[in-house]
């Protein structure tokens, strides 16, 4: 390993290590998750499902008060990047954080009862059908949408199957996920161990981008006819450009196209929302991108895919998760 | 055989100048033990490696053998490509 | 426009002193008499208004009456360095044609091609015994170039930016404004006028604004420091080099303390020279940047300003950050573009040229910034050519820089070239030091080390030797 990335890393580790020092013994997160773990849990083990349109009710209040940090940052954004005035973005915010409560809830429920309330309502779906054909898979593009996995469960119980490639970094699978950065000295490690696991048998299969091999398993399941699930808003890997996305320069992956144009597969706009308590996944004719020129072809198709995901963005903006998140890599 | 064995590298050496743009030598390749020594391979040049081999060989490899390790260890493709019926 | 600005200084303040060389001082109305005399001496040997003049001369003060003779006549004064080799004149009077040129040694002019009638000596000319009027400087339009700068440019030969009097004269005024440059006024002039930003602001700001221009024939760092204390200069306006050649010569701590105003551009000042120079004058050093092509684009107003910031622009001058076509909101990194009256009137005979760097009024620098909210612009160094390697940017120098680092390497050249379905690949030609055989498998698993995948050299060659042409750039001898 270079000089220069062994440095870094001795550097990250003396940084955590005091992040740990400054941490609290113990925070309102601890409490909460205690609370959650010894009577709530089975509270929500009795009631299930049911829950979550109990929760409908307050799941805004409640994002208000839980996330007052989250809600400023969203409205920020979305005055920014929606150019939309105050109040509207306000209003949105407010929607996006109780959709976040709401998906917390769900993603805290046990295995048993978590695929939703209600199946998925699903449109659209004969484009898909369309679109596959045998030994040609399909490849599917959303944006990290907070309903993605209620989506995905409920897909899985309607016989759509997909893989998804997600952005994992080496944060999230070794003690600096930074989900668990509010915990406090104490608890953090008692939390982490319990919550860890039942986050991540949520997400029944998956393909990283960090693995190597990444894209070759993704050629395998297309090849098979199968369906892969890619998400373009967040950048981070060695295909990432900067873009214009809404109102500012991204860095975005665009791997999407490259594995379309090799594999001959379309690009399908899966866009998930929740309306209520009923989660809605519409799949959108394919994207229409073509791979027969140079340089201009190419960004032509880049447009068609950054406009294609800004139309569900602007349409939906209460559903995205990114708007409190620095991972578009902004430039 | 050894004909077809040099045909062979030849044929890998066209398959890496289409479809990665890279000018490496059979003589090159034979000497190395993998591609990603000779030629810089992110995960869409790998992608780009992986078919243009399918195509230049008119093969389908199979899932198991989708893998960085296999497709740029060069001694192991060849006698896999190799062993394939022509 | 300039002719007459120089004319009524003299007429007004005829003893004001316009320079002072070797401690003896120069009045407006004794320069304008020494303009008048080449005025005639130009017009003697042919030179109409309009005409070219190449003044190849170090800094002096002939060099500025030779100005002032070819402002009052309406020709264009074009200065040059006064130590081109034969071969530069050559094609100096080849591309320009001029029709006369004030230098110190003919040889080189002549056999160039120059008649030796249009040939004036630039040294000794005979101190002006007193001023004299009567010059009205009629029939100078105020669109007529006045002047001729060469720019270095990115490749090829150097272009030559046509400046037109009015506007050259309005920016002049405009920068006046900014600095306080007036009567009374002593800057220290140290760079030969063939530099631009010298010729812009050590010699015309001063004179069309009545300032006094102390000139320092051969810079050493002891003597400009006396020359400064003794003729009590207020202004200095140089390079970093400049700044850190007097920080360096170990001068007593606060000698330069009556300097007021330290202008610095044409390169970043490090925090050190900063610093140093603060320990020999009270007058902190402020950034100003600008181009032979756009004139002055922003001079920094306050003392104290984030790393980066070169401050406003002048009054007149517009600045817009552009990302292609697209004009970035602040904050928004981009290509600076300017409009304003310091902006050239275009390349000599290049129109082509000229529109390649114009979108919507505004010039393209070629250099990357940005603007604050407060319209403060940030400098952010030249823009390179990037190789876009299918949509991702990749730096070439960047490349190059790592590749040279190795061991074996004696040099490279890092470009774009066109790879498979038309996009650009990374491209590395190699020359390796005597004697030593370079491997691809080397090349690569040391770029590994420092660089991301997708940013080491697709095509790697080895070549014989790079060799430099005329421009100065690399060329390739290929191995084979």
């Amino acid at each position: 390993m270079a000089a220069g990335a062994q440095a870094s890393k001795e550097s990250v580790r003396h940084t955590v290590a005091a992040a740990d020092r400054e941490r609290p013994l113990v925070t309102w997160l601890d409490i909460a998750f205690l609370i959650y773990y010894y009577p709530l849990r089975w509270v929500l083990a009795i009631l299930g499902s049911r829950v979550l349109d109990l929760v409908q009710f307050c799941a805004e209040p409640l994002g208000r008060v839980l996330q007052r940090g989250d809600l400023r940052i969203a409205e920020r954004g979305m005055t920014k990047l929606l150019e939309v005035a105050p109040e509207q973005a306000r209003a949105m915010a407010r929607q996006c954080c109780a959709n976040r409560v709401r998906t917390s809830l769900w993603e805290l429920l046990p295995d048993e009862h978590a695929p939703g309330a209600r199946p998925v309502r699903i449109e659209g779906r004969e484009h898909l059908e369309q679109a596959l054909q045998p030994g040609r898979g399909a490849v599917l593009v959303a944006l990290h949408c907070l309903a993605k996995r209620e989506a995905r469960a409920g897909l899985q119980r309607a016989g759509i199957e997909y893989l998804p490639l997600i952005h994992l970094t080496k944060s999230h699978v070794n003690d600096r996920d930074p989900r668990y950065a509010g915990y406090g000295r104490l608890l953090w490690r008692f939390a982490r161990s319990r919550l860890h696991p039942m986050l991540w048998t949520k997400m029944s299969g998956y393909v990283a981008r960090m693995d190597p091999d990444a894209v070759l398993k993704i050629m395998g399941i297309l090849r098979d006819g199968g369906l892969v699930m890619v998400s373009p808003d967040v950048g981070g890997t060695s295909s990432v450009q900067p873009v214009r996305f809404l109102n500012s320069l991204r860095g975005m992956s665009t791997g999407s196209l490259d594995i379309a144009r090799l594999t001959g597969c379309p690009l399908i706009p899966m866009w998930v929302w929740r309306s209520g308590n009923q989660c809605v996944v519409e799949f959108h004719e394919p994207l229409r991108v073509c791979f027969d020129g140079g340089e201009e072809t190419r960004e032509s198709n880049v447009r068609v895919l950054i406009e294609a995901m800004e139309r569900q963005l602007r349409a939906h903006p209460e559903q995205w998760e990114l708007w409190d998140q620095r991972v578009l890599g902004e430039s | 055989m050894m004909d077809g064995l040099q045909n062979l590298w030849e044929r890998l050496e066209r398959v890496i100048a289409g479809a990665l743009g890279a000018e490496v030598s059979c003589v090159e390749l034979r000497q190395a033990a993998r591609l990603d020594d000779l030629v810089a391979l992110d995960s869409v040049a790998l992608l780009e490696f992986t078919i243009g081999v399918e195509r230049e060989f008119s093969i389908r490899i199979e899932n198991q053998r989708l893998n960085r390790d296999f497709m740029t260890d060069l001694p192991a493709l060849v006698a896999y490509l190799s062993q394939l019926p022509t | 426009m300039i002719g007459q600005c120089l004319l009524e200084i003299a007429r007004t303040q005829p003893e004001l002193p316009a320079l002072v060389v070797r401690g003896t001082p120069m009045s407006y109305g004794r320069l304008l008499s020494t303009g008048g005399e080449v005025r005639r001496r130009l017009e003697a040997i042919g030179v109409r208004p309009g005409a070219v003049v190449v003044c190849a001369l170090p800094v002096c003060w002939e060099a500025v009456a030779s100005f002032v003779g070819c402002a009052l006549l309406g020709a264009v004064y074009m200065p040059v360095n006064p130590a081109w080799s034969r071969e530069e004149i050559a094609w100096l009077v080849k591309r320009v044609d001029p029709a006369a040129a004030i230098a110190v040694s003919d040889d080189a002019w002549v056999a160039a091609g120059l008649e030796h009638s249009r040939l004036i000596s630039g040294r000794d000319w005979p101190w002006p015994d007193a001023a004299s009027a009567g010059w009205d400087g009629a029939g100078i339009e105020a669109d007529r170039p006045i002047a001729y700068q060469l720019s270095s440019g990115s490749t090829g030969e150097p272009k030559i930016v046509v400046k037109s009097g009015g506007r050259f004269l309005a920016s002049m005024q405009a920068v006046a404004s900014v600095v306080g440059m007036r009567p009374g006024r002593r800057i220290l002039v140290t760079t030969p006028f063939h530099f631009g930003f010298s010729f812009s602001w050590q010699m015309l700001l001063p004179l069309v604004s009545g300032a006094t221009m102390v000139l320092l024939e051969k810079f050493d760092p002891g003597e400009a420091a006396e020359v400064i204390n003794r003729e009590q200069v207020q202004c200095l306006w140089g390079s970093p080099v400049l700044y850190g050649l007097l920080s360096g010569a170990h001068l007593p701590q606060g000698s330069l303390g009556g300097l007021e105003l330290c202008i610095t551009g044409g390169a970043s000042v490090t925090a050190e020279v900063k610093e140093q120079w603060s320990r020999l004058s009270g007058a902190a050093l402020r950034q100003a940047y600008g181009t032979t092509e756009a004139g002055m684009i922003a001079i920094q107003r306050e003392d104290d300003v984030p790393e980066g910031c070169v401050g406003l622009p002048p009054p007149g001058t517009e600045i817009r950050i552009y990302d292609g076509d697209r004009i970035q909101p602040a904050g928004e990194p981009g290509e600076i573009a300017v409009r304003g009256p310091g902006v050239m009137s275009g390349y000599l005979d290049d129109d082509a040229a000229t529109a390649a760097l114009m979108i919507n009024g505004f010039l393209r620098t070629g250099d990357a910034g940005w603007l604050d909210e407060q319209g403060r612009l940030y400098f952010n160094g030249r823009i390179r050519p990037w190789i876009n390697a299918g949509g991702i940017k990749i730096d070439p120098v960047e490349v190059q820089n790592v590749l040279r680092k190795m061991p074996g390497v004696r040099d490279c050249l890092v470009r774009g070239e066109p790879g498979p379905r038309g996009l650009e690949i990374v491209a590395a030609n190699i020359a390796a030091e005597p004697g030593v055989e370079l491997r691809r498998a080397e090349v690569v698993a040391h770029c590994r080390v420092h660089l991301a995948e997708y940013k080491i050299p697709r095509m790697i060659r080895f070549v014989a030797a790079m060799t430099s042409d005329l421009t100065g750039k690399s060329r390739v001898r290929m191995l084979h």
